[in-house]
């Protein structure tokens, strides 16, 4: 049971929280954006194992969304 | 047998229990296993697979064969472990798998066939013509308790607890470290498994700072939270542990189990060692026993299991019980496979450079046949007990767990903890009293972070001598047992290695060394150190399998704690439920709310009700709870742009006071939920998701905000419970209204079709939209909760003269698909667009940037051939097609898909059946008609438009 | 005419406030309870919820929304009541200090804990007060003529 960072809460247990994927910088604006560019950013990240970037909503608590760097192998969290 | 004295048992109260139906006594203070072997039984159950008769070797969570089935005081257990249970008056206790007991088992012939069915035997044997046919036999002899089916009704505590540091273990080493931690002030919780504390000290005596042993551990225990009878199971992420506590007094009602959810900043493993067994010719015989667990049986509960006696070892440890035993009155030989034992011999006759080469005695031991491991000469030796020890494996299973590694110690002929978290005792391969006290002691000060209490004394203990490495006593036809509960003998292990399962793992999952009850405590590293000289590698280089929680089983109840029932998932109900229930609605869960599906009237079937309430609520005036609505305030001078970045549809220039039925996308242009949106004022909204999306949109309005537009000035507010909402629908729906008497105008122009306005109703605050989803006339009023009550009875008592009747979740749904509105993931799925709709419409209008809109641009979004929402009129009137019907095309041998049913009832309006689905090209096949295929028949259906009445919506205006 | 009552949710351990407000554009301290009655209670960065014990709170101005009957609250006192949290979420219980607040998972649904006086509160939502109210009528029972642990 990981013991997550909430920017607001402190520390708190892995079940007060729910997972928001690796974030990607948004394309816009859309008429611009190829369909290749567009299918990469809504299907496809990086998914690096080690250090992974990821969003994390305090969905049990007080519900704001944050980022922050976690290691994938050791579950550790890195920053922020 | 039973000795006269001694033990921690309490012989003025005997417990009476049954062992396989016969009458039996034992005492407080004995396990089931320690009061079968006083009662001299010796053959306690029957091997998974050949059922061999087998006796009890260990004494606590090593036990590898007595699993046994244990009714008391109503309660059942199917698969107790008898070492770990505590005997109580009335018990009765089975063999498990054996026909008709494990004394006499006629399955116990199946071993006379044991060389067709070596490990891993059904890969390669009974495939002819169909596994199948053998599957439900061999698992019927192959087994081990049977489940009953009374319910366990009791509930089972949980308990969150937070602390400093977390001490697994209540031996001396880890006492040691209670004490020194508990001085620098740490808060220090204590867990041992065992009933009473103290781990090795309650089996032998010592003197430590000049008291007796228990003495000091019951001083040591009043310094921290030690919780007894209670085994760390788990080590999970961020210093989390599951721990099971075993309660004796529990209340009514409450089970025997406390789970117990601890996060501990650092954490000391104290978790001792398990003893190995040799591995020798028929080493699996009832009587056969490890030696740490014959003394601790003769200490612990004053049981003699056998008088003729022979001590076979590889190390020192073996000697006091041969000391215990020889001073309980038996006769004991020591056969030592070292050449030279060490000075604690004295007094003992002693085999130097002598193993056991074989036993003999089906039903229990009776001979043990002692030599050189080369065999060069045999002497027979009648026994009834053979204590056996094959040196000490350090409990490494939690700290492991933890992420901690481990290193074979040559000299200790073990694997011990390397790096990792703290560790002490045992567990770290030593072997003595005050080292493990020493280790404990400097544990528990490093926690602490320093400080200069002095560390416990106790006498010196004689240096230990060397262990002798005895991986696999000679080569014999007679069967070498390495997992005594799965079967599985040394041959196995090589089978396994010559069959090219080189690694540790495999071996596990070939043979299934390891993956028995017990978890291979006793079998995993002779198993290992087999395949290593199988395969010409060291130790080291096998490595272990890599273990994982739980230590021991933990029942599946005690996980649950009291979340079953009524109680296993939260469900919501409704302001009026208790109305509902008295008007004789049938709840059902929609969405994680607890809704009427219809309200049956006395001796009505479900589906008349449905379609009277149906036919109702058409045809004269119905009344629903909508209460689980969602109902989302937005507010802010950003409101409108905000919200006009996430919908599909327009909404910032919706007029305050105005409705508009909308939808949300996921980025991926697949419809997430539809429901209406509401402009209040210039800078407020109210939205109105779908009951069981409601969450979901206030995530996604808030990650939107929070993450991408983090700018703009909205908030918002999700007062769903805050207001009760109640629709009344139909041609008497405006009549109704009138009666009611609110300060809102419901005329059809005063509150048009898609408007909501605010105002009270008797004084209460209310608001009124007129909005429909049955397709008739349809106004819904909302006040505080609080009134909800109050205001359903009232409507209740004005429209009984109209001929209202309250209608449910199931009616509504009829009357929707007359109208071929949809409902989110019944008629759309992942994959479903707005186009796919007929909806295509704001695409091309809107110009910002909202949620999904690129997604609509790609060419697989302007396919031609995408599925699309239509009708479907079944040619058989009376029949309703199955949901999930495929459509299909082409010949027999090779049907297309060409879409599905997603929604099909009876209709009252029409009187026939009716369908709705996503069909290929859908809205240029109006008027073909299509195959659907479901089960194996065929029927017929022809496409039409998604509305069977009222098409141009002329009964909205009511 | 026919006069609509208000009716509350009833349990043991409810108590009514008088009046309950999410009030957005409030920055006040992360977790933070502050005031007596009103007590305006931290639940994000720019929302609070204003609690109105003995008569209704006046909130001015801003975005605030009337939720008085959205949530029941549960005052959990007496000897057991540590026992009762500690079986109920996995909060540290230091968090919940004199004039802190948190959200968070208790039974398994969304829960706001606070002290108040010698009590702990629980603000729930009031579909899922039913379930809370069984889930504590359970938890109590483990404390009936308990002999021992």
């Amino acid at each position: 049971m990981l013991l997550l960072p909430c920017p607001h809460c402190g520390l708190r247990d892995e079940p007060e929280f729910s997972f928001g994927g690796e974030p990607a910088i948004r394309p816009v604006p859309a008429s611009t954006v190829d369909d290749a560019t567009w299918a990469d950013y809504v299907y496809l990240r990086q998914n690096e194992k080690g250090a992974h970037r990821e969003i994390w909503c305090h969905s049990g608590g007080c519900g704001q969304w944050f980022v922050l760097t976690r290691d994938t192998v050791t579950h550790a969290v890195i920053a922020p | 047998m039973r000795l006269s004295t001694g033990g921690r048992i309490d012989r003025s109260t005997p417990l009476a229990f049954t062992w396989d139906g016969r009458a039996m006594t034992g005492y407080a203070g004995d396990s089931i296993a320690s009061a079968l072997l006083a009662n001299g039984v010796k053959i306690v159950a029957r091997s998974f697979k050949y059922h061999r008769p087998r006796g009890i070797w260990g004494a606590w969570v090593d036990e590898p064969n007595a699993v046994v089935d244990v009714v008391w005081q109503g309660q059942h257990d199917p698969n107790a472990r008898a070492t770990l249970v505590p005997l109580r008056d009335g018990m009765a206790v089975r063999g498990v798998n054996a026909f008709p007991s494990v004394s006499f088992d006629l399955f116990g012939a199946i071993d006379a066939f044991s060389q067709f069915l070596p490990a891993g035997f059904y890969y390669k044997t009974f495939k002819w013509p169909n596994w199948q046919h053998y599957e439900p036999r061999i698992r019927a002899m192959a087994g081990l308790g049977r489940v009953g089916h009374q319910r366990d009704t009791r509930a089972y505590e949980t308990r969150h607890a937070k602390c400093d540091l977390l001490i697994v273990g209540g031996g001396p080493a880890g006492l040691a470290a209670l004490r020194a931690a508990a001085a620098g002030g740490l808060s220090v919780m204590l867990a041992d498994d065992q009933p009473a504390l103290g781990g090795s000290l309650l089996t032998d005596t010592a003197e430590i700072d000049g008291t007796d042993g228990l003495a000091w551990v019951a001083a040591v225990a009043r310094q921290g939270q030690v919780l007894s009878g209670t085994t760390v199971f788990g080590a999970y992420d961020d210093g989390s542990y599951g721990l099971l506590e075993a309660r004796n007094h529990a209340p009514a009602g409450w089970g025997q189990a406390r789970l117990w959810v601890v996060r501990a900043a650092k954490v000391i493993f104290a978790t001792g060692a398990i003893e190995r067994p040799l591995v020798f010719p028929d080493n699996d015989r009832p009587g056969i026993m490890s030696a740490d667990a014959v003394r601790r049986f003769l200490r612990g509960q004053a049981v003699l299991p056998g008088r003729s006696v022979v001590v076979a070892t590889n190390n020192d440890s073996a000697y006091a019980t041969a000391h215990a035993l020889q001073e309980a009155g038996a006769s004991v030989v020591v056969a030592d496979a070292r050449a030279v034992p060490g000075a604690i011999a004295d007094g003992l006759r002693v085999l130097p450079g002598t193993v056991p080469l074989g036993t003999g005695g089906r039903r229990g031991v009776s001979w043990v046949d002692l030599g050189p491991q080369d065999g060069a000469r045999r002497e027979r030796m009648p026994v009834d007990l053979l204590a056996v020890s094959g040196g000490w494996s350090p409990a490494v299973h939690l700290f492991s767990q933890g992420g901690g590694a481990l290193r074979w110690d040559i000299e200790r002929v073990a694997f011990v903890p390397e790096g990792g978290a703290t560790v002490a005792g045992s567990i770290t391969g030593a072997t003595d009293l005050p080292t493990c006290l020493a280790q404990g002691h400097a544990a528990g000060l490093a926690a602490a972070g320093g400080g200069d209490l002095g560390a416990p004394y106790s006498p010196p203990a004689p240096a230990a001598g060397a262990v002798l490495p005895l991986w696999q006593i000679g080569t014999s036809r007679r069967r070498q047992w390495v997992d005594l509960q799965n079967d599985v003998t040394a041959k196995d292990v090589g089978l396994a290695a010559a069959e090219g399962y080189r690694s540790v793992e495999h071996l596990k999952r070939y043979t299934t060394l390891g993956m028995a009850t017990d978890q291979g405590k006793t079998s995993n590293v002779n198993g290992l150190a087999l395949l290593a000289a199988a395969t010409g590698r060291s130790i080291a280089e096998v490595g272990t399998t890599k273990f994982r929680p739980p230590f021991t089983p933990v029942p599946l109840a005690a996980l649950a704690g009291s979340r079953f029932d009524r109680l296993v998932a939260p469900l919501r109900e409704l302001p009026v439920h208790h109305d509902h229930l008295a008007l004789g609605a049938e709840m059902r869960d929609y969405g994680g709310w607890a809704r009427p599906a219809c309200y049956q009237q006395i001796g009505e079937p479900v589906a008349a009700a449905i379609a009277r309430e149906a036919d109702n609520a058409r045809a004269r005036l119905g009344v629903f709870d909508g209460s689980s609505l969602g109902k989302i305030e937005v507010h802010g001078p950003d409101a409108a742009a905000f919200l006009n970045l996430i919908y599909y549809n327009e909404v910032a220039n919706l007029r305050p006071g105005r409705l508009r039925y909308c939808l949300v996308l996921r980025e991926t242009g697949v419809v997430f939920d539809d429901g209406v949106v509401g402009r209040l004022a210039a800078d407020r909204y109210l939205l109105s998701p779908s009951s069981s999306h409601t969450a979901g949109v206030l995530a996604m309005l808030q990650a939107w905000h929070q993450l991408e537009y983090p700018a703009m000035q909205v908030a918002f507010h999700d007062v769903t419970a805050a207001w009760a909402t109640f629709a009344v629908s139909g041609p008497r729906a405006r009549a109704l209204m009138q009666q009611l008497g609110s300060s809102v105008d419901v005329s059809d122009a005063g509150l048009p079709h898609m408007a909501v306005a605010d105002g009270s109703v008797q004084g209460v605050t209310c608001r009124i939209a007129r909005v429909s989803f049955t397709g008739d006339a349809s106004y819904e009023i909302s006040v505080p909760t609080g009134y909800a009550t109050a205001l359903w009875r009232h409507l209740l008592d004005l429209g009984a003269p109209l001929g209202m009747m309250p209608y449910g979740i199931e009616a509504l749904s009829v009357l929707r698909a007359e109208k071929g509105y949809i409902l989110i993931g019944t008629d759309t799925d992942g994959m479903t667009l707005p186009v796919d709709l007929g909806l295509d419409g704001p695409l091309r209008a809107k110009q910002v940037d909202f949620v999904g809109k690129r997604s609509l641009m790609t060419p697989d979004a302007k396919r031609a051939d995408r599925r699309q929402f239509v009708g479907l009129l079944p040619e058989d009137a009376n029949a309703v097609p199955a949901v999930g019907s495929h459509a299909v095309a082409g010949p027999r041998e090779a049907r297309r898909s060409l879409g599905w049913v997603t929604s099909a009832c009876m209709s009252p309006v029409l009187k026939r059946s009716i369908a709705l689905g996503m069909i290929e090209g859908g809205r240029a096949r109006l008027g073909e008609t299509v195959e659907l295929f479901h089960l194996g028949k065929i029927s017929r259906a022809t496409i039409c438009a998604p509305v069977f009445v009222d098409p141009a919506g002329e009964r909205l205006h009511g | 005419m026919v006069d609509l009552a208000r009716q509350s949710f009833t349990a043991p351990n409810v108590v009514t406030p008088a009046s309950l407000h999410l009030v957005s554009g409030r920055v006040q301290a992360p977790n933070s309870v502050e005031g007596t009655d009103p007590v305006s209670v931290w639940l994000a960065p720019d929302r609070v919820l204003v609690v109105g014990w003995a008569q209704p709170a006046v909130v001015a101005g801003g975005f605030a929304s009337d939720i008085t009957d959205a949530q029941v609250v549960f005052r959990l006192t007496g000897p057991h009541c540590n026992d009762v949290l500690a079986m109920g979420t996995s909060l540290d219980p230091a968090l919940l200090a004199p004039g802190r607040c948190a959200q968070t998972l208790f039974a398994g649904v969304r829960g706001l804990l606070y002290r108040h006086g010698d009590a702990v509160c629980l603000h729930v939502d009031r579909p899922l007060a039913r379930f809370v109210a069984d889930w504590l009528a359970q938890a109590a029972t483990a404390f009936e003529g308990a002999t021992s642990p």
